[in-house]
């Protein structure tokens, strides 16, 4: 999988998705970001990722996912992966200032022998952080979701000067 | 490898070419009628006798078609219909059109899956197909049962491996297939070359989904420029605003290893296309059937909102002219993909 360098320019939000079943042929990720309370335009504004596989716990390049476990190793083969690249702040309609809160609406489109079905649709308010002062390490990339895994930073992998 | 259920009989009687109709559908009997119109149902619509050969195949009756481009039909025995779920069928008259832009999920019956594409493609007479799928593990399960459709190799940079494309573009893979707003990543990303560099060693083209964002035909021209001897299509040719097609079209002119693929495309933008660039750089293609077995005829209609595939086509078959007509829809794709021979049926 390639990962996003860590900046201060995005947020970054890794989603997953378990294949239930070995015919499982493709997950895409539909998303689309609103302002807190407001109502996801997906004719205009949806954006569309596929999922992929997750590769195994340990990379090719030696380093490894912190906190996996032999289970997650096992599960790998059916585990999908995404990294949604997100802005840090979107603009807020009602100051007409950058806001770092704001809602993440998406669901998975999972094709499965021939057959292209939809999960529920999942709305989770996000809280990048940006307009807080320097974040730690722990606290960058924070989310509101409970179910939401942030991107660590054993996951990130860091591009060469 | 199913038999098509509606195919063209063609003999020769005293040097002059004969068109039967031959069909191997589920009805039987000796009342099985055909039920056909030319050019899209146009009237007057007509009946003929199918005379049962052998079990599971009945002939029509030679038919005139001078003038025409293509029959559109049904079977019945007299009490049922075979309408192809409802899809109808069609034959194109002198030559069998080539999609260079499909999509199939392997085995499944569902409506991405090789029966409704099977339904679709005799629903416009298409008789092969360039196919590709998001896990090109999908693309395996249907060796033995679709030898005319062509697998693309889909890379996903980063995730795919070079050695399998390797080992699939010498095992009947005919070229790459990129798509990077759903894959996120640009289309003259240079994690890309190690891919390409083996399209060029091979000789095989590139499929590349053209639209706003990440696969701009802006990008995807660079990454054209970098391996002048692969050609590149641009599938869509833009899927966006007018001004993105024109921009595809100017960089078509520029650039000689790009080519256009026209799904989505209404018929009068594929002709403009056709005007503004060059007949052999324009790939005719559907995205069939990700609209599922009724791809091409579907209602309300699917391209741009304002006609079908099937409905489209004949007008810009005819406005063309036949040879046109048969480098677009099928011997530019065979050309490009080294799939031998052209359109012509006969």
């Amino acid at each position: 999988m390639r990962k996003p360098s860590p900046d201060m320019t995005w947020h970054y939000e890794i989603k997953e998705y378990y294949d239930h079943a070995d015919d499982i042929e493709g997950v895409n990720i539909h998303y689309l970001l609103t302002p807190l309370g407001g109502v996801p335009d997906w004719e205009n504004l949806r954006v569309t990722r596929f999922m992929p596989l997750a590769q195994s716990p340990m990379h090719p390049n030696g380093e490894t996912a912190m906190g996996k476990t032999e289970s997650a190793a096992s599960t790998a083969g059916r585990l999908r992966r995404k990294i949604l690249k997100l802005p840090q702040t979107i603009l807020d309609p009602e100051s007409g200032m950058p806001t770092d809160r704001y809602l993440l609406h998406h669901y998975f489109e999972v094709f499965q022998d021939g057959y292209r079905q939809y999960s529920p649709l999942y709305t989770e308010e996000l809280h990048t952080g940006a307009d807080t002062p320097p974040a730690t390490p722990e606290s960058a990339g924070d989310s509101n979701a409970a179910t939401d895994l942030s991107l660590t930073p054993a996951l990130v992998k860091k591009e060469p000067a | 490898m199913q038999s098509p259920m509606i195919q063209w009989l063609k003999s020769e009687e005293h040097g002059s070419p004969i068109l039967r109709v031959a069909y191997r559908g589920p009805l039987e009997g000796d009342d099985l009628r055909l039920h056909y119109g030319f050019d899209g149902w146009q009237e007057p619509v007509h009946e003929t006798k199918l005379e049962p050969v052998e079990p599971g195949l009945a002939v029509s009756e030679p038919l005139s078609v001078a003038g025409h481009i293509s029959l559109d039909c049904v079977v019945t025995d007299g009490s049922r219909w075979d309408n192809n779920l409802n899809a109808d069928y069609r034959l194109w008259i002198d030559f069998e059109p080539l999609d260079a832009h499909m999509h199939v999920s392997g085995r499944g019956s569902g409506e991405l899956g090789i029966s409704s594409l099977r339904t679709a493609m005799a629903s416009a007479g298409i008789g092969y197909g360039i196919v590709s799928w998001f896990e090109n593990r999908a693309l395996d399960r249907l060796k033995g049962l679709a030898n005319n459709l062509f697998p693309l190799v889909w890379v996903r940079p980063g995730e795919t491996s070079v050695e399998e494309v390797r080992t699939r573009l010498t095992d009947g893979f005919i070229g790459i297939k990129l798509h990077p707003t759903v894959d996120d990543y640009r289309a003259d990303d240079s994690d890309l070359d190690r891919y390409i560099e083996i399209a060029a060693e091979v000789g095989c083209p590139v499929a590349c989904h053209s639209a706003p964002g990440e696969a701009d035909p802006d990008h995807i021209r660079r990454l054209a420029e970098r391996f002048p001897t692969v050609p590149v299509i641009l599938y869509h040719t833009y899927l966006g605003p007018p001004e993105g097609r024109r921009r595809a079209a100017l960089h078509v002119l520029e650039q000689p290893n790009l080519y256009l693929e026209s799904s989505w495309c209404g018929w009068r933008e594929v002709l403009q296309l056709v005007e503004e660039t060059n007949a052999e750089r324009m790939l005719f293609g559907s995205d069939a059937s990700v609209d599922g077995p009724h791809h091409y005829c579907r209602h309300p209609p699917n391209v741009e909102g304002k006609e079908t595939y099937n409905e489209g086509l004949v007008p810009l078959v005819r406005e063309l002219g036949p040879e046109v007509a048969r480098q677009v829809l099928g011997d530019n794709a065979r050309r490009l993909f080294h799939l031998n021979g052209n359109s012509h049926s006969s």
